[in-house]
């Protein structure tokens, strides 16, 4: 009787001293690797901070169909675990903007018109700005719309959404894109300035002859209180196309104070794809390839405080062989995605590289790049599964750790990803 | 008799001569072993009637016979029973001859013909137990071997979600193998160290839900081999007992020899992420200590104990840490899994059998 009484007591201990996972403390972690998910493809857009340094906010479109999306706000703990979510149905996200009261949400809401009579209005898009409060609701909403009538028709005019800042006097600068629907018509990017409660300031317009611009999605106010972003100057022609990097400077409501090109005359093309201010400095990154798109690599170069590109900063990027002396050699296909200015006035460039038989770990992965104020390389990182981790957007948080997010696409299904690195690059505690 | 054809008659007469010294051999050494073992008979029954002889004459008090009586027979002749009851009589007659150091060697002659002699305090002669007390009688260890089958569950303090959802872990079953080794030091406490190979596992699922009665599932199992070393105090429950029931409780350090995980994702929806081996075993720490409670019984058979014991293994150290949760970044970004960490516990039921091991001496006098 003893000796099984005896064994009672072992087994009932055992089974008590045994905590379930869902019971445990959370880790405390300094780096980790998030995923979001649905049913459908969650693709991640950008990733920051709150502004009260208790979590991060991350926005992201959810693909419902081949040709509907929405966006979805997810925002998380420290540790990425989710508070809350929320949905804006019918729309595209492409930049959030924390607040001390909540979020600037900024992106394209989206009319799918499938039975329209002409192909420009089987999709007509309106720059977006939502604001949330620090729970999810949406408290405010700005939409830019605007039609063209023709003799026959009314015309959507078609706008976006690609980023927003703060100006010195409390002002949302809200800039984005628009393309007549008429004619012979390229993309032209646009300022608008609202009040706190989304009424219009003033909006300014910027046209390039006989070229499109692509925003990049980042807006920036100089110390001298002038505005500061990044455009692709492009056109394309069947397959092939032609694309070089303009920095764009001008005043509040102004048109341009300095508007300095770079690759103009290049054989290849130079999209951008973000710039970001550290120090002093502006970096700016994008991807340098032929007009094919083919033998891409990562370029950095840096921009001053009034929009002029600094000669020799320029560096070239490929994935396999990192810092390059010829830019046009190219071992892996390689896309620079984002840019982050850190504490130390250098850079981390976020870019995408796709796999090869000697480097990458399968599908595209995730590389980072460190650079210093002046350009040289410092680090560089490798981050990837078998699948496509395709980042989006990259940012230093308030403990010098680095945030990106981007989409993370295995087999056919995409969801959104979420890596906090150390100031390293690295994923460790 | 048989008919060869052979080349001359020579050879024929040859072969037959050769046949009959053949059989001749044979019927000879068939005689010797008759007579053999006829002899073996002849002197066991000998030594019986040698070894009544004995106790006759020792009754009679002719205690100077006795040594030359059983002198040969406790060389060769005796079975080991009466061999035993030849060198107690020995004994004490040597003890009634006041020859105490012969009486020693008698014995310690006895105790190692018999390890498990026991004294009848009731019949035997006083003087006799005295001696007796005075020599090592118990074994001086065991040594044996053990299998068994364990069930092992992770223990987590430091849960990794990498995908919101819920997480449950079973256990499962595996076996183990070793050698055990006991050192009693008093009548009721005993050391017990052992030397194991030990396969652990256990299973993992995680359940992201995708709307009503929708979940993605990522699915794990991981595989853990170990060298054990467990060490414990035995504690015998009762002193007489058939089944000699004991408790025992110690600690173990584990080496890990390696770890790795077979892990799937499967979507709703979509196509499943593919099955996939991974090594664990760089994200393992290579050292792991146990406390262990454990209660068994041995069964005596033989000359050593049949051994059937339940323990339980509780972790003290984690197997993993949050250092090396990312170190393969495949498993969060393809699985959805997280590295939590964890100690192991497991329970354990062992069956072997261990052998007594004798030596025995005459013990220091205490002062």
């Amino acid at each position: 009787m003893r000796l099984k009484g005896i064994i009672l007591v072992l087994i009932a201990v055992l089974g008590w001293s045994c905590k379930k996972f869902d019971d445990a403390k959370p880790a405390s972690l300094g780096s980790f690797i998030r995923l979001y998910e649905g049913v459908v493809n969650y693709q991640g857009v950008m990733s920051m901070e709150s502004t009260a340094n208790d979590g991060y906010v991350i926005i992201g479109n959810i693909q419902k169909n081949s040709q509907e999306t929405d966006v979805i706000v997810i925002k998380t703990d420290l540790l990425g675990n989710t508070v809350w979510q929320s949905v804006i149905p019918d729309g595209t996200a492409s930049f959030v903007h924390p607040l001390d009261d909540g979020y600037l949400i900024v992106g394209d809401r989206i009319d799918f018109n499938p039975e329209a009579n002409k192909i420009s209005e089987i999709v007509n898009t309106d720059a977006q700005l939502v604001k949330m409060d620090l729970d999810g609701n949406i408290i405010q909403q700005f939409n830019i719309q605007d039609s063209v009538i023709t003799s026959t028709d009314t015309l959507r005019i078609d706008y976006h959404g690609s980023a927003v800042t703060t100006d010195a006097n409390g002002n949302f600068l809200l800039l984005g894109s628009f393309k007549n629907p008429v004619g012979i018509s390229f993309e032209r990017s646009f300022v608008v300035s609202l009040d706190a409660s989304f009424q219009k300031v003033w909006s300014q317009s910027y046209v390039l002859q006989n070229r499109d611009y692509v925003n990049t999605r980042s807006i920036h106010v100089t110390p001298n209180n002038n505005l500061l972003w990044a455009s692709t100057a492009f056109v394309s022609a069947q397959s092939l196309s032609s694309a070089y990097l303009s920095v764009l400077y001008t005043g509040e409501n102004a048109t341009f104070k300095n508007n300095d090109l770079y690759g103009e005359n290049d054989a290849r093309n130079h999209t951008v794809a973000g710039l970001n201010q550290s120090g002093f400095n502006y970096g700016v990154v994008g991807t340098y390839a032929e007009v094919n798109g083919q033998n891409a690599n990562i370029y950095f170069l840096l921009v001053n405080s009034t929009g002029s590109i600094i000669a020799g900063s320029e560096r070239y990027f490929d994935g396999a062989q990192i810092l390059l002396t010829d830019r046009d050699v190219s071992e892996s296909q390689d896309e620079g995605k984002a840019i982050t200015g850190t504490r130390d006035g250098g850079f981390v460039i976020a870019g995408s590289l796709t796999s090869t038989p000697t480097v990458g770990n399968g599908g595209k992965d995730i590389v980072l790049i460190k650079v210093d104020a002046f350009g040289n390389l410092v680090w560089n990182r490798l981050i990837g599964g078998s699948g496509d981790e395709d980042v989006s957007s990259i940012c230093e948080v308030s403990d010098g750790s680095l945030m990106i997010s981007g989409s993370n696409n295995v087999n056919g299904l995409s969801s959104i990803f979420l890596i906090k690195t150390n100031k390293e690059g690295e994923i460790i505690n | 008799m048989l008919v060869w054809i052979y080349p001359t008659k020579k050879h024929a007469l040859i072969f037959q001569r050769t046949i009959s010294d053949t059989m001749k051999r044979i019927l000879f050494g068939f005689g010797l072993l008759l007579m053999g073992t006829y002899g073996a008979v002849a002197q066991t029954s000998s030594c019986a009637q040698t070894l009544r002889l004995a106790r006759s004459t020792y009754e009679q008090g002719r205690l100077h016979e006795i040594p030359t009586l059983l002198e040969n027979c406790i060389k060769n002749g005796f079975t080991d029973q009466e061999k035993a009851d030849a060198l107690k009589l020995l004994t004490q007659t040597y003890i009634y001859l006041e020859e105490p150091e012969k009486a020693d060697q008698s014995m310690l002659n006895l105790l190692e013909t018999d390890h498990y002699f026991e004294i009848n305090e009731a019949i035997d002669p006083a003087e006799f137990i005295a001696l007796y007390r005075t020599f090592r009688t118990e074994p001086i260890y065991r040594l044996g071997a053990k299998v068994g089958v364990n069930l092992t569950a992770p223990n987590f303090n430091g849960r990794i979600n990498v995908i919101d959802g819920t997480g449950s872990y079973t256990p499962k079953i595996n076996f183990q193998t070793g050698a055990s080794f006991e050192i009693p030091f008093t009548q009721k406490f005993t050391i017990n160290p052992e030397l194991y190979f030990r396969l652990n596992s256990f299973f993992g699922s995680l359940s992201t839900p995708q709307g009503v009665d929708q979940e993605n599932v990522t699915e794990a199992t991981e595989s853990m081999r170990w060298i054990s070393i467990p060490i414990r105090m035995q504690y015998k429950i009762f002193e007489k007992s058939r089944i000699n029931p004991y408790i025992s409780a110690g600690f173990s350090a584990d080496y890990l020899l390696g770890s790795n995980v077979t892990i799937d994702r499967i979507r709703i929806d979509a196509s499943p992420v593919g099955e996939r081996s991974l090594e664990l075993t760089p994200q393992r720490e290579k050292i792991s200590l146990n406390l262990i409670a454990s209660a068994g019984v041995k069964l005596r058979l033989g000359g050593g104990f049949f051994v059937g014991e339940l323990s339980a293994f509780y972790g003290i150290t984690d197997t993993n840490s949050v250092d090396t949760s990312f170190n393969n970044s495949s498993f969060a970004l393809e699985y959805g899994y997280g590295d939590s960490v964890f100690k192991l516990n497991s329970m354990v039921i062992t069956i072997g059998y261990i052998q007594n091991i004798f030596n025995p001496k005459k013990l220091a006098p205490t002062q």
